[in-house]
C-alpha cells in the first residue's frame, strides 16, 4: 500500500490512488518518498511537487506554496495551500512576478519583510515557471 | 381618479421592475451555486488540518499561546463583522447590523476593550451613523471571495494578537444553512478549541507512530499549522457569508418577482373595470343623445 492523497482548499486533487514515487519539497530540502519511507511529519515549502502513479503511470507535477506532508505506512497524505498543474499557471504572469521579485531582492536598501516576502513570491514563481515549461526534472 | 394612460404606464413600470429582480434572481442563483461549491470543497481541507492540530498538540504535548486554555478571562476582544457590500437581500445586513450591536451592549460589561473590523459597506454605513468606528474596513467581498484576502485579514489579526492586543478575535456572520435558511452567528476563531475534534479516542491507538520524525521540531509545525487554520476559518466565514448572501438576495428578488407579478395583475383588473366603465359612459352619451334627437 502506498497511497497519496492531496487535499487543497477548492479540491480534492488526488485522492487515495497508487503510487510509485512522490516527490515533495520539503521544510529541509525535497524528498523523494518511496514505499517503506519511515513515517514523517513536515511542512512543505514553495516548490514542485511531483508523482508517479503505480505500473509506470505518467508523471505528475503541481507548483504548491504552502502545505504539510504526513508519511504513515499506508502511505502519503499531503495538505496543500495550493496546487496549480500546467493548465492553471499562466506563464507571462509568473514571469512578471519573477523579474519584480528578483529586481525588489537585488535592491540594497529594501526592507527585511519586503525581502522576505518577495524571497517566497520568487520561489513561487519559479516553480510555477518550472511546472509550466516542464522543467522541474 | 387616475386615468388609463396613468394606469397604462404603472403597469409598464412594475413589469420592467419584474424583469430586473427575475434578472437579479437568476444572477443570484449562478452565484449562490458558486459559492456553494466552495464551502462544500473546502470542508476536507479545513477537517484534516483541525485534526491534525489537535493530534500533535495531544500526542506531542505542545502548549501554544493560539491555543486554547483552561483557564482565562479574556478582556479584550476583535470582532470580525462579515457583511455585503450591496442591498436588495432582504435581511441579509438587517440582520448582521442589529446582532452586532446587540452583542457590542452586552460586552461592554464584560470586557475592557472591543475592536471591530468590518467587511462590507453596509455594515460600515450602519455603524457610522451609531459613531462607532472599526480599526479596519474592508471591501470587494462580492465580486471574488479570494483566499488570500481572507489570509490577509487573517495575518493581521493574528499578528495583533500574538503581540498581546486582544485575548479573544470572534466573528459575526451569516451561517449558510440553505438557499432560503440563514442564521446569524457569533463563533470564537481565538484562541483555537481542539477539544473533541482529534482523530482518536483514549482507548484507540493514537494516528502517530512513536518513531514518527517532525521536521521542523512539533512547536514550530504547530504554529505553521495553527497560522493556516486561522486564515482557512476566515476563508471559510467568508465563504460562508457571501453563499447566504447570494441566498437571501435570491430570496429577496423571487419575492419581490411574485409581489410585481400581484401588482400588475391588480393594475390591470382597475383598469379593466376604468376602460369598460369609460365604454359604457361613451355609449349612454350616444343613446342619450339619439333618444333626444329622435324625442
Amino acid at each position: 500500500m502506498f497511497a497519496l492523497t492531496i487535499v487543497t482548499p477548492t479540491k480534492i486533487l488526488v485522492n487515495g490512488a497508487e503510487m510509485e514515487e512522490v516527490f515533495v519539497p520539503a521544510h529541509r530540502g525535497e524528498l523523494d518518498i518511496y514505499p517503506g519511507h519511515a513515517p514523517l511529519l513536515s511542512t512543505l515549502t514553495e516548490g514542485v511537487l511531483r508523482y508517479r502513479l503505480k505500473d509506470g503511470g505518467k508523471e505528475e507535477a503541481v507548483a504548491i506554496s504552502w502545505g504539510y506532508v504526513e508519511i504513515t505506512p499506508g502511505g502519503v497524505q499531503i495538505l496543500a495551500e495550493t496546487a496549480e498543474s500546467k493548465k492553471d499557471i499562466d506563464l507571462q504572469r509568473a514571469e512578471d512576478a519573477l523579474s519584480k521579485a528578483i529586481e525588489i531582492l537585488e535592491n540594497p536598501n529594501a526592507q527585511p519583510e519586503d525581502v522576505e516576502k518577495y524571497h517566497h513570491k520568487r520561489r513561487r514563481a519559479e516553480a510555477r515557471i518550472a511546472v509550466s515549461k516542464d522543467e522541474f526534472q | 381618479m387616475p386615468s388609463l394612460k396613468d394606469i397604462r404606464s404603472r403597469i409598464d413600470s412594475t413589469k420592467n421592475t419584474q424583469k430586473i429582480t427575475s434578472a437579479l434572481k437568476l444572477v443570484s442563483a449562478a452565484k449562490l451555486r458558486r459559492a456553494q461549491h466552495n464551502i462544500v470543497n473546502l470542508r476536507p481541507y479545513a477537517k484534516s488540518l483541525l485534526t491534525l492540530i489537535a493530534d500533535v498538540a495531544e500526542t506531542q504535548k505542545v502548549e501554544h499561546k493560539l491555543l486554547a486554555q483552561p483557564t482565562e478571562d479574556p478582556k479584550s476582544i476583535l470582532m470580525i463583522v462579515l457583511a455585503s457590500d450591496r442591498g436588495l437581500c432582504g435581511s441579509f445586513n438587517a440582520g448582521i447590523c442589529k446582532f452586532t450591536e446587540q452583542k457590542l451592549s452586552e460586552m461592554k460589561s464584560q470586557y475592557d476593550k472591543v475592536d471591530l473590523i468590518f467587511v462590507g459597506r453596509r455594515v460600515k454605513d450602519y455603524f457610522a451613523r451609531r459613531k462607532v468606528d472599526p480599526v479596519e474596513y474592508i471591501t470587494g467581498l462580492d465580486k471574488d471571495i479570494s483566499y488570500e484576502l481572507a489570509a490577509d485579514v487573517a495575518q493581521k489579526a493574528i499578528k495583533a494578537y500574538e503581540k498581546g492586543h486582544y485575548d479573544e478575535v470572534k466573528i459575526v456572520y451569516n451561517e449558510f444553512k440553505s438557499a432560503i435558511a440563514q442564521d446569524v452567528v457569533c463563533e470564537r476563531l481565538l484562541p483555537v478549541d481542539t477539544d473533541g475534534v482529534n482523530s482518536f479516542d483514549n482507548d484507540e491507538e493514537p494516528r502517530f507512530a512513536k518513531d514518527l520524525i517532525f521536521e521542523p521540531a512539533p512547536e514550530k509545525i504547530i504554529d505553521e499549522l495553527l497560522n493556516k487554520h486561522f486564515a482557512v476559518q476566515v476563508y471559510r466565514c467568508m465563504s460562508e457569508s457571501v453563499a447566504s448572501e447570494h441566498g437571501a438576495r435570491m430570496t429577496a428578488m423571487e419575492n419581490s418577482t411574485k409581489n410585481a407579478g400581484e401588482l400588475i395583475k391588480g393594475l390591470t383588473t382597475t383598469y379593466n373595470k376604468l376602460r369598460q366603465a369609460s365604454i359604457t359612459k361613451e355609449l349612454i352619451e350616444i343613446t342619450t343623445g339619439a333618444e333626444a334627437l329622435n324625442g
